[in-house]
């Protein structure tokens, strides 16, 4: 069973996770903010597969690095 | 202080578990895979007092395991005065031969380490697989092994670790009988039909029984307050052949008067406070009528007994990470001052009861051995105590390496027997004079004219120099040492020369006369 999945949940993920206090850019991808480095990266990853239950393989854990293509497979997995 | 935590694997720096209030206060997180670099170095060590390492042990299993261990063993034995954790993963695959291998490995290493015995190094192995605290992807692509549960959990591993650093275990347990030690009561269904040991319920009080031994074991101090003749219930223990027997507890109270009038008795005879004693009772009015005399006092309800055992197993005041050798020999102390007490109404006189004693004191330096004992002095001991100053032992030790500085421990023995280290003092030394800043004793074996002599002995080996002793009060030594220092040898002076070195405190000179030369005909 997934747990609830939303675009704006996963912005509130994303924004709290990296510390970002103004609108987030739907477009961003990793080091588009400074605190976005490739731990961030793999953080975030993580945290969303506890929060929304659903399990990245090691090919997306290794690529998945910009919201739109997060935003995308999550989608796609729910 | 913090804790420095390091691995030898990546433990996510940034990741939200480590951004807890609690912990992010509590530690500081090395960098990736500097666990030998960073224990190596003496920036880091002389930096920190506590280190934790989480140790992946496959990397280890893989290499030469006998020198890994080596190299804590440095480590350990190189740094006697601060505290290691260290925290073993083992990461089974679930192929059975392979994990056989590591099982036998990580014991190996597991046991090795036992085998120091040293003080200041714990462990402990948590063995689990891809499915439980591991994740095979997390360790190829973070080169952290861990999956995000099992981080959370060794966050809180963490969390454990320290608070029980923190927390100041009990010193006394006191247990009700009936319900508590075996089901059932005994004026009621009679010895034989207690539950104990048989199936069901009684084996739960059997595993309770062995639990309070172990806990006795580990110096807790364990006590009787209990509703009942006092001939059943020893008729009890011993009929039952229970874990637990007469000889295991100190001043049990087996009598038909209210508990807190047993309780207060057994306090005064422990020198103990309220607030180390944990009671436990299956009777709430019991518990309510204790704690409304006792208010800061722990109480434990045994009503459902297996709750209560998983309680008092996992009770952060009834853990011990190290256990000395001053605890083990707890009960050992206890009857010595048992038997003086006896002594005490034997003879009335004080200064034959002093003669018979036959103390015999003798001045330590601190080393290696003893710094742990020092140290868990200077922390507990409250009452008899003249500047309750508080020293972890990288204090100590820089105290001890100090120039025109002095510190000393206190051994006491006596006809019954040895009682370890007792007490301890700290004197700074100029041309003309000398000031005592810290002196304490345990409270154990106050009013043996101990005080005295010590004071006597700091005197006469500075013969030609005045002996002060600074005095700080606060609201748990206040006490005890007013009446010391009106009962005594002192002179109150003024405090110049606590403020030329920045010292708080008031200061009171000795002074020599016939009476202080008089204590050492007791010794």
């Amino acid at each position: 069973m997934l747990k609830n999945f939303s675009k704006k949940k996963l912005i509130k993920l994303f924004k709290s996770e990296l510390k970002i206090k103004k609108k987030f850019d739907e477009k961003s991808k990793i080091f588009t903010y400074k605190s976005w480095d490739s731990l961030a990266n793999f953080n975030i990853l993580l945290l969303i597969e506890k929060e929304f239950n659903v399990k990245f393989n090691s090919k997306e854990f290794s690529s998945l690095n910009s919201f739109p293509d997060i935003l995308k497979n999550v989608k796609k997995k729910k | 202080m913090k804790y420095f935590v390091t691995s030898n694997t990546n433990l996510l720096k940034g990741n939200r578990i480590w951004k807890d209030p609690f912990l992010s206060k509590k530690i500081i997180l090395d960098d990736y895979d500097k666990v030998l670099v960073s224990l190596n170095k003496k920036e880091t060590l002389s930096n920190h007092e506590n280190f934790i390492g989480v140790i992946y042990l496959n990397d280890y299993l893989k290499t030469n395991i006998k020198n890994f261990i080596s190299i804590l063993k440095r480590i350990a034995f190189n740094n006697l005065s601060k505290k290691f954790t260290f925290l073993f993963y083992l990461h089974l695959s679930n192929n059975y031969q392979l994990d056989k291998k590591y099982k036998f490995q990580a014991n190996a290493i597991y046991n090795a380490i036992l085998k120091f015995k040293c003080n200041n190094i714990i462990i402990n192995l948590t063995i689990s697989d891809s499915k439980g605290y591991f994740s095979t992807r997390n360790k190829y692509y973070l080169r952290c092994p861990f999956s995000l549960n099992g981080l959370t959990n060794l966050s809180s591993e963490i969390k454990k670790i320290i608070q029980s650093n923190s927390i100041k275990p009990f010193k006394l347990i006191i247990l009700d009988c009936d319900n508590t030690l075996w089901g059932g009561t005994i004026g009621e269904d009679g010895i034989n039909s207690l539950k104990y040991s048989e199936d069901d319920d009684g084996k739960v009080f059997e595993d309770v029984q062995r639990h309070v031994k172990h806990l006795k074991g580990q110096g807790f101090l364990i006590s009787i307050s209990s509703k009942n003749n006092e001939r059943d219930v020893w008729n009890a223990f011993r009929k039952r052949k229970m874990v637990l027997n007469k000889r295991d507890f100190l001043f049990p109270k087996i009598n038909w008067f209210e508990k807190y009038i047993n309780i207060r008795k057994t306090l005064d005879q422990l020198s103990l406070k309220e607030d180390d004693v944990l009671f436990i009772d299956d009777n709430k009015l019991e518990i309510d009528k204790v704690k409304k005399k006792f208010p800061k006092i722990s109480t434990l309800n045994s009503e459902d007994v297996s709750e209560y055992l998983d309680k008092i197993k996992e009770h952060p005041r009834l853990q011990k990470l190290e256990i000395l050798k001053e605890d083990k020999k707890k009960y050992y102390q206890y009857n010595l001052k048992n038997k003086y007490e006896k002594l005490k109404i034997k003879l009335t006189n004080l200064d034959e009861i002093y003669f018979e004693l036959k103390q015999k004191i003798k001045i330590l330096d601190i080393n290696n051995s003893n710094i742990t004992r020092a140290e868990q002095l200077y922390n507990k001991t409250n009452q008899f105590n003249f500047s309750t100053n508080r020293y972890s032992k990288n204090q100590l030790t820089n105290i001890k390496n100090k120039t025109n500085t002095t510190i000393k421990l206190i051994s006491l023995s006596d006809k019954f027997g040895d009682h370890g280290i007792i007490g301890s003092y700290i004197f700074i030394q100029q041309k003309n004079y000398i000031i005592i800043l810290d002196f304490l004793l345990s409270c154990r074996i106050l009013s043996r004219k101990i005080e005295e002599y010590i004071i006597y002995l700091i005197q006469k080996k500075n013969t030609n120099k005045e002996v002060y002793l600074r005095f700080i009060k606060t609201e748990k030594n206040k006490e005890l040492i007013k009446i010391f220092l009106k009962n005594n040898f002192f002179e109150k002076s003024s405090n110049n020369m606590l403020k030329k070195f920045n010292l708080k405190g008031e200061l009171y000179k000795v002074i020599l006369d016939k009476k202080l030369k008089y204590v050492k005909k007791f010794f």
